[in-house]
């Protein structure tokens, strides 16, 4: 089996384009002649060539495509309002401090015998340890329109956070 | 919901890499057009314009890859921005992992992206589509044109199922040429490999091909 024979599909192709010069297409030619297998195979390539050919792009295609104006500059997006993250992150502090302050001591002062009660356990605050606060505010960080769902543009932050987007400066 | 979101990810990878908009702009058109490699680096660096000039340099060619796998124009135009967005949204993470030293790495990529978002949305309508695949309502005069579109529609369906068989390399290459009409050296450049190779993978592709439709395009 030469080159020729691993190739025929190709050049099938390539005549089938126009792309072949006149040298190349009778090499072609005298190949096949020469070449029984490649006689043989060369009509079913040819007609599988052409059945999965697809018609050329339609101008219905092109227009439709022209309307999405993919990468053309985007409009100015209207952001959330500069008062809304420093809102939420106060909302989300006094929450924390209120969450914090009815939360049970863990440290107790214990008489040897007796068993605390509740009177005994005494509200402190304390920092929440960063992880539990995010078990306590999953929802901290997300934005959430008047309806209560996440927003669209949400989504698209949330990828940014998750880092499709962060890499930039890298 | 995709189609709307587009523009937002673009503003927003924009105005928020944490990077200062530079103010240099490349020159996007004329003989001395900047490579795909110059214009995802001037993304990465901040300009606005560079991914818009990567889209209107290979929209055309994506469009090309996707329609084998959709039923309508609008189907096409969804599954090209789909690619494009894919795109973007994996650029922070790809890019700079990218060799934008080669010449055509991105095309060769992006390329890629698009041919599995053609894949994935022909496998999704297989999964959901349950309604017969053209409506059975249109008027009898046309009753021949929908017998003869029904039919277009089961060919394409077994051509991407056969394509679906081939190898990765040999639907790339298959791709870029039927879909594509890249010539093949510049299959090969695209895809970084020799002519010759991209040839003997077309060759096996169309081979494969052969065996599994031999029966309906012969017969």
């Amino acid at each position: 089996m030469s080159m020729d024979c691993e190739m025929l599909g190709a050049l099938l192709s390539e005549r089938r384009r126009g792309e072949l010069s006149p040298e190349e297409s009778r090499a072609l030619d005298a190949h096949l002649s020469g070449c029984a297998r490649c006689r043989t195979e060369a009509s079913g390539l040819d007609a599988v060539l052409a059945a999965v050919e697809l018609p050329p792009v339609s101008i219905a295609e092109l227009e439709a495509l022209r309307s999405r104006r993919i990468g053309e500059a985007p409009r100015r997006i209207p952001r959330r309002s500069a008062w809304k993250v420093p809102a939420v992150l106060v909302a989300a502090a006094a929450a924390a401090v209120l969450t914090v302050s009815i939360r049970p001591q863990t440290t107790h002062h214990r008489s040897v015998g007796t068993t605390p009660s509740a009177a005994q356990v005494v509200p402190t605050v304390q920092p929440l340890p960063d992880d539990m606060s995010q078990e306590l505010f999953p929802e901290m960080s997300s934005d959430v329109n008047d309806d209560g769902q996440a927003t669209l543009e949400d989504d698209v932050l949330s990828l940014e956070g998750a880092g499709l987007f962060g890499n930039l400066d890298g | 919901m995709w189609l709307r979101v587009l523009p937002r990810v673009l503003a927003l990878s924009m105005t928020q890499s944490g990077r200062p908009r530079q103010a240099a702009q490349l020159t996007l058109v004329g003989p001395r057009a900047p490579s795909d490699e110059a214009l995802v680096r001037a993304h990465l660096d901040g300009d606005r314009a560079a991914f818009g000039a990567l889209v209107q340099r290979h929209q055309r060619l994506v469009l090309a890859l996707v329609r084998r796998y959709t039923r309508s124009p609008e189907e096409s135009a969804d599954l090209v921005q789909q690619s494009f967005l894919r795109a973007f949204a994996a650029a922070g993470r790809v890019f700079p992992r990218m060799r934008l030293s080669e010449e055509g790495a991105f095309r060769a990529w992006l390329l890629r992206v698009a041919v599995n978002v053609g894949k994935n949305h022909a496998r999704d309508g297989r999964r959901w589509r349950l309604e017969p695949v053209e409506p059975l309502e249109l008027p009898a005069a046309e009753g021949i044109g929908v017998t003869e579109r029904l039919e277009a529609e089961q060919r394409r369906q077994l051509v991407r199922a056969a394509l679906d068989a081939l190898t990765r390399r040999q639907r790339e290459v298959f791709a870029l040429r039927v879909d594509g009409e890249m010539p093949f050296a510049e299959v090969a450049r695209t895809l970084g490999i020799t002519e010759n190779n991209a040839k003997v993978h077309f060759h096996h592709a169309v081979r494969r091909l052969r065996e599994r439709l031999g029966v309906e395009v012969e017969g």
